[in-house]
C-alpha cells in the first residue's frame, strides 16, 4: 500500500476521539510519521511534535477545553515514550530517511499487534 | 528510497553467492521499491561506498545467454519487465560519474521467485520497511498474506475503530480500576488502555462474527447488553 494512503487512512481514524484515546501509540507514531522533515538531519525532540498534536486536537469533533487538556497529555506523552525508543534506535540526530525507516518499521509493528 | 549504509559485506556475500557481478550500472528494468532520490545523501554515500543493484532476470526457457544484454530485449509476453531490479536508488546517468557501482545478475525461471528474491533482500538485508515496495511485487509474491498490513490497512483499521467505540461504549471500561471517570481512566497507565483495546480485539477477530455481533447488541440493546457479550467473550478466551 502507498505509505501516503496508509499514513492519511489511519490518521482519518485518528480524529474521532475514541480512537485518540485507545490508541495513543498509533496516533502519536502517525502523526510524527505526517510530520517527519524532507531532508537533513534532525533533531529528536517530543516538543517538535507539540503543534502537530495540537492540530489533530482541533479536528476532533466535541472536545470542550479540559477534554483538550488531558487528550493532548495523553498524546505527549505517547509521543514522549516513542521519541526515546527511537533516540535510543537511531541517535539523537538521526538522518531524516533513517528516522522515516525507524518510524515506519515501529508503526507497522504497531499495526501488526492491534491486526 | 536512498542509501544510508552499506550492506554488511558477511551478508552480502552469503546472499550473492552464485550471482554474476558486473562492475557497471544496472540494466534497463522494472524497480520493485519506491526508488525516491535524495541527491545530497547519494552524493554522500557515493563518496564512501558502492551502489549496488540486484537484477533478477526473467529467463524462462534459459535462451539468454548473457544475462546483462537480455534485459536490453523487449520483454516476453507474459511478463511485464525481464529484468526486476532492487537497488538503494533509481540509476541515473549523472550517478555514473560520482558513484561506483556493481550490478549483480542472476537468472530466474519463475517471476514470482525472482520478486521474492529481491522482496527478502531487500527487507532481511538492507532493512527496508514492506510498505516501501511496490504493491504489485507485494501481491504477486504472496507478501500481502503473509503480512497484510504491508497491503491493505482498511482491515485494521475498522479494528481499530469498532474496538475503540465498543471500549467507550462498555460501563466496564469506564469504570475500571481507580473508579473515576471512564475518559482518564483509560490514560491512566501509559498503554494500558491500547493493550485492554488489543485484548477486545483478538476476541473479536477469533470469534468469526463477533464483531458484527457487538455491533448488533451495542445498537439493540446499548452499553448493558454490550458488557454482557465483553463478559462472555472474556469467559470464551480464558
Amino acid at each position: 500500500m502507498p505509505q501516503a494512503d496508509l499514513i492519511d487512512s489511519l490518521l482519518e481514524a485518528c480524529r474521532r476521539r475514541e480512537v485518540a484515546e485507545a490508541h495513543r501509540r498509533l496516533c502519536a507514531l502517525l502523526l510524527m510519521y505526517r510530520n517527519l522533515p524532507g531532508r537533513g538531519a534532525v533533531y529528536l525532540r517530543p516538543t517538535a511534535y507539540r503543534v502537530p498534536v495540537q492540530r489533530l486536537l482541533k479536528d476532533i469533533a466535541g472536545l470542550t477545553g479540559e477534554d483538550k487538556r488531558v487528550l493532548m497529555q495523553k498524546l505527549m506523552r505517547a509521543v514522549g515514550e516513542a521519541v526515546a525508543e527511537l533516540r535510543r534506535e537511531v541517535g539523537g540526530a538521526p538522518s531524516a530517511e533513517n528516522l522515516r525507516r525507524a518510524l515506519l518499521r515501529r508503526l507497522l509493528e504497531e499495526l501488526r499487534r492491534l491486526a | 528510497m536512498t542509501p544510508l549504509e552499506p550492506a554488511r559485506p558477511e551478508d552480502l556475500e552469503r546472499f550473492l553467492s552464485g550471482w554474476e557481478r558486473r562492475e557497471a550500472p544496472p540494466p534497463p528494468g522494472v524497480y520493485v521499491a519506491a526508488a525516491g532520490y535524495q541527491r545530497r545523501l547519494v552524493e554522500e554515500y557515493c563518496a564512501r561506498y558502492h551502489l549496488i543493484y540486484l537484477v533478477a532476470v526473467y529467463d524462462r526457457d534459459g535462451a539468454c545467454r548473457d544475462l546483462y544484454r537480455c534485459c536490453q530485449a523487449p520483454p516476453p509476453a507474459e511478463a511485464p519487465s525481464r529484468c526486476f531490479i532492487f537497488g538503494d536508488v533509481e540509476w541515473r546517468e549523472e550517478l555514473a560519474e560520482r558513484c561506483r557501482v556493481e550490478t549483480y545478475l542472476y537468472r530466474f525461471g519463475d517471476i514470482r521467485e525472482a520478486l521474492k528474491t529481491l522482496l527478502e533482500f531487500g527487507m532481511h538485508v538492507r532493512g527496508i520497511p514492506c510498505t516501501d515496495f511496490s504493491i504489485d511485487v507485494l501481491n504477486a509474491t504472496g507478501w500481502c498474506e503473509v503480512d497484510p498490513v504491508c497491503c491493505d490497512v482498511s482491515a485494521v483499521k475498522e479494528r481499530i475503530i469498532e474496538s475503540a467505540a465498543r471500549r467507550r461504549a462498555s460501563p466496564a471500561a469506564q469504570h475500571a480500576p481507580s473508579g473515576v471517570d471512564g475518559r482518564i481512566t483509560e490514560g491512566a497507565p501509559s498503554g494500558g488502555g491500547e493493550a485492554a483495546g488489543g485484548g477486545s480485539e483478538a476476541g473479536g477477530a477469533g470469534g468469526g462474527g463477533c464483531d458484527a455481533l457487538v455491533r448488533r447488541v451495542a445498537e439493540a440493546v446499548g452499553a448493558e447488553g454490550l458488557d454482557r457479550l465483553k463478559s462472555c467473550l472474556c469467559r470464551r478466551q480464558t
